[in-house]
C-alpha cells in the first residue's frame, strides 16, 4: 500500500522536530503537538503535496488528559501516497482547516456534533446530524449504545387503558430523546435563515431531494 | 453506525456495512472486509477474491444503471429509468441467485466468500456479459447526443482539479474533472490487480462528462467480469472459497456441523470474538459512490475501539452548495443526480 515514503519521512523530521512517526506495512502516522498543527499540515499540502483530503475524525480516550485525538488523512495525488496525522486536542479544541481544504468544514461540523470538540475559525460550527439544542454528544464514550433514558414515551396500550401495574407487557417507559416536531422546526428554521439569503425560493423548491440537501447543510 | 461497531465483534458488524450505500451493498462489503482482513492479516484463497471481483462489479453496473435511470428521469428521460430498471433485474437475478437476497446481501465475510457460485451462474453472467453492450449502445444513442440532454448537462457544475482536491472528492465525481484517482489501480484488492481495464478520466469536469465517465465504467466493469469468469472456468471445482485455516475465520456451515475442529473454532469465534492485535489501519474501496474508507483503531481484544467510515457521499456532497451558487434551479437538480449521492451513506 503506498504510504508516505522513507526519503519523505526524514525530510519532514528534520524540518519539525517534535514529530512522532510510526511507521509499519500498515501505515504511517505522525503525530504532531497541536500548537503546530496548522503549520505541518500547509508544509505538507504545499510543499510536500499531500493535496488531496480524505477524511478527519476524532477518537475518544476518557483516560488520557486530553482526551480527544483528531486523526487526519491526507493523500498525495503525484506520488500517490497517504498519511496519517494525528494530534490530541488540548483543552478540547482544534484549529479549524477550513482555509486549507474546504471540506474539511463538513467534517469538523460532524466532529462536533459528534464529539464535542470545538474549532476556532469555523464560521458555522453546529449540528449536523442531530437537531439543534441537542445536548449530548454521541459517539463520546461515556454516551450509552441506546441514548440516554429521559423521555416518556407511553406505548400504544397505555395512552388507550391507562398504565396497570403489572404493566401491560414488557415494555420500558422512559426513552432516550426523539426530535419533536418544535426541534425540527427550530432545527430547519436556524440552518434556512443563513442560507436564506442566497435563496430565496427555498420554501417552493418542488424537487424534495433539493429541499432535504439544502436543509443539512 | 460508529458506535453500534464499537459494541459488536468485526464479523457481527458486517451486515451493517452493506445498508449504508444499500444499492451496491457488495462493494461496502469489500471494502469493510479488505479492511478487516489487513487488521488480522487474513488471506483470501483466490476463488473468493475472483467472485469478490465479479460480484462488486455487477453492483458497481447496477448502481450505475440506478444513477442513470433516476439521473435521467430527473431531467425527464422517463424511457431511460425502465429500461435500466430492466437491466437491473438481471443482475438482481444473479445475485440473488447466489447470495440468496437482491439487494442488501451479507454475502462477503472475513476470509473469503458466504457461499461458493451456484450452479450455472457462470452461463447466465456470460449471457448477460453478451447482451449488455447493445443495451449500453441503447442507452447512448437516446442520451448521448441528444438536444435536450445536451443542453441540460454540457458546461453544468464544473469542478476544477483544484476543487478535487480541496473537497475531498472522490470516484467518478473526482475522474469526470481529469484527477485519475482510482483506488483499483492505486491500492488494488480483491483481484483488482490480475485484470486489465482502464480507468475513464474526464476532461471538463461538467456533468456531461461524469455522465460518460460512468457509461464508460460501465463498460470496463464487463470487461473485468469477462476476465474473472474466464479465470473462475479454469478453477477446479473444489477450490475453497473461505480461508478456514486462519484462527479468525468462522469455518463454513457445513463444516460446522461434521467436523470437530471446525464446531469447536465456530463456537469459539461467534462467542468470543476474533482476537485483533492493537494497531489501527486505513484501508479503503472503490465504490460506485467514491471512496468508502474504513479507519479501524484497535486496542486488542475483539470489538474495535472506534470504527469510522469515510463516506464518498457526504464528501462529494460537499461541493454542492458552492457549485449552484447562482445557478437555476434545473441546473441544482442535474448537477444532484451528477453527484449521485445515497443518504445511507452520508448519514450512516
Amino acid at each position: 500500500m503506498p504510504w508516505m515514503n522513507l526519503a519523505t519521512r526524514e525530510r519532514i523530521k528534520t524540518v519539525f522536530k517534535d514529530l512522532h512517526i510510526q511507521a509499519d506495512e500498515k501505515g504511517v502516522r505522525l503525530e504532531v503537538p497541536k500548537s503546530k498543527l496548522l503549520d505541518f499540515l500547509k508544509h505538507l499540502k504545499e510543499r510536500e503535496g499531500y493535496r488531496h483530503f480524505i477524511d478527519f475524525t476524532c477518537i475518544d480516550f476518557p483516560e488520557h488528559p486530553h482526551r480527544f485525538q483528531g486523526v487526519y488523512i491526507l493523500y498525495n495525488p503525484d506520488e500517490k501516497e497517504r498519511v496519517i496525522v494525528k494530534t490530541w486536542a488540548e483543552g478540547g479544541n482544534l484549529p479549524s482547516l477550513e482555509k486549507l481544504w474546504a471540506c474539511a468544514r463538513w467534517a469538523e461540523r460532524e466532529a462536533y456534533d459528534m464529539f464535542g470538540v470545538t474549532f476556532e475559525g469555523h464560521e458555522n460550527l453546529r449540528r449536523m446530524f442531530m437537531w439543534e439544542g441537542y445536548p449530548y454528544f454521541p459517539l463520546r464514550k461515556d454516551f450509552p449504545l441506546g441514548g440516554i433514558p429521559e423521555v416518556e414515551l407511553p406505548s400504544l396500550t397505555e395512552v388507550l387503558e391507562g398504565r396497570t401495574e403489572p404493566p401491560s407487557h414488557d415494555y420500558e417507559v422512559m426513552h432516550t430523546k426523539v426530535a419533536t416536531l418544535e426541534d425540527l422546526e427550530r432545527t430547519e428554521k436556524a440552518r434556512l435563515k443563513k442560507k436564506g439569503s442566497a435563496c430565496p425560493q427555498l420554501g417552493t423548491l418542488t424537487s424534495r431531494y433539493t429541499r432535504n440537501y439544502m436543509v443539512s447543510f | 453506525m460508529e458506535k453500534i461497531a464499537e459494541n459488536l465483534y468485526y464479523f457481527q458488524f458486517l451486515p451493517y456495512t452493506d445498508r449504508m450505500d444499500y444499492i451496491s451493498a457488495i462493494c461496502n462489503e469489500l471494502s469493510y472486509v479488505t479492511a478487516v482482513e489487513k487488521l488480522l492479516n487474513v488471506e483470501v484463497p483466490e476463488k473468493a477474491r475472483y467472485i469478490r471481483t465479479i460480484f462488486a462489479e455487477l453492483q458497481r453496473i447496477n448502481s450505475h444503471l440506478l444513477w442513470l435511470g433516476t439521473g435521467a428521469l430527473d431531467l425527464g428521460a422517463l424511457t431511460v429509468f425502465l429500461y435500466a430498471f430492466r437491466e437491473r433485474e438481471k443482475i438482481m437475478d444473479i445475485i440473488e441467485g447466489n447470495a440468496g437476497f437482491r439487494l442488501t446481501t451479507a454475502f462477503l465475510r472475513i476470509g473469503g466468500v458466504h457461499y461458493d457460485l451456484a450452479e450455472g451462474t457462470l452461463d447466465v453472467i456470460k449471457a448477460f456479459i453478451r447482451d449488455f453492450p447493445n443495451r449500453l449502445k441503447e442507452y447512448h444513442q437516446l442520451l448521448t447526443r441528444n438536444r435536450i440532454w445536451l443542453r441540460r448537462t454540457k458546461d453544468i457544475g464544473v469542478i476544477s482539479k483544484e476543487d478535487v482536491f480541496n473537497y475531498g472528492l472522490t470516484g467518478p465525481v473526482a475522474r469526470g474533472s481529469g484527477v485519475a484517482y482510482d483506488i483499483r489501480k492505486i491500492e488494488p484488492y480483491a483481484a483488482y490487480d490480475e485484470v486489465d481495464f482502464d480507468v475513464p478520466v474526464g476532461e471538463v469536469g461538467d456533468v456531461y462528462d461524469r455522465y460518460l465517465v460512468r457509461m464508460e465504467e460501465m463498460v470496463q466493469s464487463l470487461r473485468i467480469i469477462e476476465q474473472c469468469v474466464a479465470k473462475l472456468e479454469k478453477m477446479p471445482k473444489s477450490a475453497p472459497y473461505l480461508n478456514k485455516d486462519h484462527p479468525a475465520v468462522i469455518p463454513p456451515k457445513e463444516d460446522v456441523f461434521m467436523a470437530l475442529e471446525d464446531m469447536v473454532k465456530s463456537f469459539r469465534l461467534v462467542v468470543h470474538g476474533e482476537n485483533a492485535p492493537p494497531g489501527e489501519v486505513y484501508s479503503s474501496g472503490e465504490n460506485p459512490r467514491g471512496e468508502l474508507g474504513f479507519y479501524i483503531f484497535s486496542m486488542g481484544g475483539s470489538k474495535p475501539y472506534r470504527l469510522r467510515i469515510r463516506s464518498g457521499a457526504l464528501y462529494n456532497l460537499s461541493i454542492f452548495p458552492k457549485l449552484i451558487e447562482g445557478g437555476t434551479i434545473a441546473d441544482a437538480i442535474a448537477l444532484l443526480g451528477s453527484i449521485d449521492p445515497v443518504v445511507g451513506e452520508t448519514d450512516r
